[in-house]
């Protein structure tokens, strides 16, 4: 007696087509009036994902992991060292620097507090950072008093367009597809006699009152680590490769000269011999990585 | 050109990854693996592309809620375990929606992929594939479930026999008859239209 699921020959045959046909995704063609035929024409009916979504969806599942990592890691320093031990870095080199940052802050903060000109001080060197001017005037201490005031050039050159950027460095700039709303580029800063790295600042332009002006900047460089840094909080992947994500705590100064910590988000990683770094105030790891992903 | 096959010593030690260090790359090289099989099958299954992307979604999200319980038992059993996260949700899913839209726009219908091997416009695949969507709902529950697994999920048949706890030659039996049946309906709704479009 044949038992009810017993294949005949056919059958058989049918089975090697249909495991043929799906390991060759672009299969013989055949009209699908036969079997055969129709079982590839069948096999070439896939639908497809938007790229975007697939992306979008990959940079999302990668966060929580990123998420979920690091509450682990807390998790199992907390056990190993108490209950405040996730408050202090386990390794010796990050206590010294996490002491010496706490220690700057604080001799920062006693200055801005007593000595208004230190707020100015302060606020010049913010902008001076985004490119806004090249001179600041830097207040000099000695013995432990403010003895004067110098104007110094600072470094850092622009704004300029990408034109007269690109001329001036010996790579090819490169730039993000994606921007989050709001956003656009907005110039770019080179180092004077330096053609190996490029600074590009990216804003919302809102300036008006009570309202918040928001940048991110994307530093791309030919030497290695000249804006990496920050504590490195784990590795992520942007198109299949190995960046870092790193946070960098610093102080902030408000015109009345009241100072407050501020954290950059960083991300930096190599591509084809250019090293970049994305930093900001302001945007997510997730909006962070998609823009990184968009730079081809 | 053949497709990647992800061998199972190379998938358990990715799991394994995932699972100790929550490893990103790891999880990227099964994603990439997994994730046109998934919107492939799910894209049959359901049909309105957005429906298709949120619950792609939120399969992939359950598997990492849930890789910390998955216990590997061998060959396929990854891949029975996510297809069954998302069927689970594929049932949730009609439960909370009383009827299925049969006719969707065009727009709502996801594309098809690029090595399709017609070289139709955009319109006509995406009726090609809502042809195709509908032939396979003509046919019983379970052959819908086998054929779309393994055309689409691109399961082994020792996979879809786990997933769906059926013997292996249940499993290819109910396959072959499915595809003739397919092929049967297909072929006489052809000739219907051949009969409209000639009067």
């Amino acid at each position: 007696m044949i038992e009810r699921d017993e294949l005949n020959r056919q059958d058989q045959e049918l089975l090697q087509e249909v495991e043929r046909l799906i390991a060759n995704e672009d299969g013989e063609r055949r009209e699908a009036d036969s079997l055969y035929g129709f079982c590839a024409h069948l096999a070439s009916t896939r639908p497809l994902a938007d790229e975007a979504f697939r992306l979008r969806l990959e940079t999302k599942l990668i966060s929580v992991l990123e998420s979920e990592k690091k509450e682990r890691k807390m998790s199992a320093e907390q056990t190993k060292n108490g209950p405040l031990a996730w408050f202090i870095p386990a390794r010796p080199s990050l206590r010294a620097a996490l002491t010496a940052l706490l220690l700057i802050v604080l001799l920062a903060g006693g200055l801005i507090a007593v000595y208004p000109p230190a707020g100015a001080f302060a606020k010049a060197v913010f902008d001076a950072v985004r490119g806004q001017t090249s001179q600041v005037i830097v207040t000099v201490v000695e013995n432990g008093t403010i003895s004067r005031e110098e104007a110094i050039t600072t470094d850092i050159t622009g704004p300029l367009t990408l034109a007269e950027a690109q001329a001036e460095v010996d790579f090819t700039i490169r730039l993000p597809a994606y921007l989050p709303g709001g956003y656009s580029l907005t110039e770019f800063n080179i180092y004077p006699g330096s053609r190996d790295m490029v600074t590009i600042l990216f804003d919302t332009q809102v300036d008006g009152p009570g309202q918040a002006r928001e940048f991110f900047e994307l530093h791309e460089s030919k030497r290695e680590g000249i804006y990496a840094g920050g504590e490195p909080l784990g590795d992520v992947l942007i198109n299949g490769r190995t960046a870092v994500w790193a946070q960098d705590v610093s102080t902030t100064t408000d015109d009345a000269g009241r100072s407050s910590p501020l954290t950059a988000n960083k991300l930096y990683w190599e591509d084809g011999g250019i090293y970049f770094t994305l930093r900001s105030y302001d945007l997510s790891q997730q909006e962070m990585l998609k823009i990184a992903a968009s730079i081809k | 050109m053949a497709k990647g096959r992800l061998s199972p010593e190379r998938e358990r030690a990715l799991i394994n990854k995932v699972q100790k260090n929550r490893d990103t790359a790891a999880f990227q090289e099964l994603y990439d693996h997994y994730f046109p099989k998934l919107f492939a099958y799910v894209g049959y299954r359901i049909g309105r592309k957005q429906d298709i992307e949120d619950l792609v979604a939120d399969t992939f999200l359950r598997t990492i809620e849930g890789i910390d319980h998955f216990n590997w038992r061998g060959k396929g059993s990854f891949a029975a375990w996510l297809f069954t996260i998302a069927r689970n949700l594929i049932s949730n899913y009609y439960k909370q929606r009383r009827s299925e839209d049969d006719a969707l726009p065009l727009e709502d219908i996801p594309q098809l992929e690029a090595s399709t091997l017609l070289p139709l416009d955009a319109v006509l695949q995406k009726q090609r594939l809502a042809q195709m969507r509908r032939l396979i709902n003509s046919l019983s529950p379970r052959q819908q479930e086998i054929v779309t697994l393994k055309f689409f999920g691109e399961l082994q048949n020792r996979e879809i026999a786990v997933l769906l706890e059926l013997d292996e030659r249940t499993v290819a039996s109910h396959l072959c008859r499915g595809l003739r049946e397919l092929h049967h309906k297909y072929m006489a709704e052809s000739v219907r239209t051949a009969e409209r479009d000639s009067r």
